[in-house]
């Protein structure tokens, strides 16, 4: 059987680094990405020179001030990330059509003509070249038999890595690895394995399949195949098209409130912008998804599966309002609020009547329709509703 | 320091061949401010494009270019497919 060459590229501190591209005054010095500077947003990601103060991605940002005080604060510009991040998916298209997009700064790519590790490395090295020449950016490729070490690898050596693991190299490595290195061992998995004695990948395979099954779940046979380095998923190509499951937005408020009027006017625009990106992406969906998060921490979320699919920004508003007024009792603070449509189907270009509908909703998604066609050609704030307005203090 | 200006400019810019992969179509060679906010008709060479980007503004894409000056300032630059009018965004 021939040889699989999977590489995992991981970009270095991605929006911090290409933040630092774009202002070279920003080069050397400690730098955070984030949402809102001024609101209560957390750290997307920050450069290597932030990370020795303890500034970590997804850090409140007013914990991170705390660690580093002279840090520089920048609120992201997802265009651009998403620009560079195209540029570098075509660079990496160049040498192999089998490509899989994994987030914005990462991507998986096989090379299938290529029959020594050493051609694999070549090829890694010229990649990391042609980025660096183009977006004077870095990044780490790691490269393997499969997607779960390769992923690995590109982490093993970082920033501007290439790092290969070999089939010889598995075992050595993972007696040493601690179990955290794992894909898929997040901090609760982590404090679940060192109750039990695994501290390093290694020791997990002192466990039986069933043993794991018992500790983890459906999650223990992963365990199982991922700590002998075992992994047979394929790539999903940028050719292949991948289903939508769910669909959603979040909005975190600037301070914690018990408002009602400011948080329907939220909740009507997280509805609003769920159905406008379902039409764009011409699809319907019948499950409605209401996260609440009150304050200090504790989230819940409700849903509700109406007997057929919607992209309506009056239906999604009107369930999401229920559930969330069902949910709530009109004293807890809130903190966070979001809302998701799942079940997705795809629509095509024609129209559903819904004939048990009242002209009410029927008239407004009308006005939805207009609506969109106004935005379409002259952006999306152009024309809002009030109650939106209203919850954003206007 | 990063403010926002979003100024009328005149810009001087070279074409060129689409053919290099990431690489900018257009690349701002000179910028003049028109000193109606601030620059009073300042004319500045554009030493290097360290960043381009696009976005949609509406049906219209807008060509984000971040500019670094002899001058060692470095200044987001925005042309509007709508109108063609070339803007200022910010100072950074």
């Amino acid at each position: 059987m021939k040889e699989r060459f999977v590489s995992h590229l991981d970009m270095d501190a991605f929006f911090a680094s290409v933040e630092q591209m774009s202002n070279p005054h920003l080069i050397g010095k400690p730098v955070i990405v984030s949402g809102d500077p001024d609101g209560r947003s957390v750290v997307s990601t920050c450069s290597y020179e932030a990370r020795p103060y303890g500034v970590r991605s997804g850090m409140p940002l007013r914990e991170a001030l705390r660690k580093c005080p002279g840090v520089i604060v920048i609120q992201g510009n997802p265009e651009k990330y998403i620009h560079i991040s195209a540029g570098i998916l075509q660079i990496l298209q160049q040498y192999t059509p089998f490509v899989e997009p994994f987030s914005i700064d990462e991507a998986f790519y096989e090379l299938w003509d290529v029959d020594s590790w050493e051609e694999a490395g070549r090829i890694a090295q010229t990649i990391k070249k042609e980025i660096g020449q183009a977006f004077h950016l870095t990044g780490s490729i790691g490269i393997a038999k499969n997607k779960l070490l390769a992923k690995l690898a590109s982490d093993l050596e970082k920033p501007d890595g290439l790092t290969m693991i070999r089939e010889t190299d598995i075992d050595p490595l993972f007696q040493r690895l601690p179990i955290r290195d794992l894909w898929g061992v997040g901090e609760k998995a982590e404090a679940a394995m060192h109750r039990i004695g695994v501290k390093t990948i290694w020791d997990l395979r002192q466990y039986t399949e069933q043993k794991l099954q018992e500790y983890f779940g459906a999650v223990g046979m992963y365990f199982y195949h991922a700590c002998r380095g075992w992994d047979d998923t394929p790539l999903v190509y940028t050719f292949q098209e991948t289903e939508m499951k769910s669909m959603g937005n979040e909005y975190t408020l600037f301070r914690d409130s018990r408002r009602r009027e400011q948080l329907l006017g939220i909740l009507r625009f997280l509805a609003q912008k769920v159905s406008r990106r379902l039409r764009k992406a011409k699809r319907k969906g019948k499950t409605i998804t209401v996260k609440i998060r009150f304050e200090p921490f504790q989230t819940i979320t409700r849903a509700r599966t109406l007997p057929m699919e919607y992209d309506s920004e009056e239906i999604i508003y009107r369930e999401a309002q229920e559930l969330f007024l069902k949910n709530w009792d009109g004293v807890r603070k809130i903190r966070l609020l979001g809302v998701s449509v799942s079940h997705l189907r795809k629509t095509g270009d024609w129209v559903q009547s819904h004939l048990l509908d009242d002209p009410a909703t029927l008239h407004k998604d009308r006005l939805t329709l207009a609506k969109d066609r106004i935005q379409d050609v002259y952006g999306e704030s152009i024309l809002t509703w009030g109650s939106i307005l209203a919850s954003k203090g206007v | 320091m990063y403010s926002e200006t979003y100024e009328d400019v005149d810009v001087i810019c070279l074409f060129l061949r689409p053919t290099e992969i990431a690489g900018p179509e257009m690349r701002p060679l000179r910028m003049r401010r028109r000193g109606v906010i601030g620059g009073d008709g300042q004319a500045f060479k554009i030493r290097k494009i360290t960043c381009h980007w696009s976005s949609m503004r509406g049906k219209f894409r807008q060509y984000h270019y971040t500019a670094l000056t002899e001058t060692e300032d470095v200044y987001e630059l925005v042309l509007d497919s709508g109108t063609m009018q070339w803007k200022l965004r910010c100072e950074m």
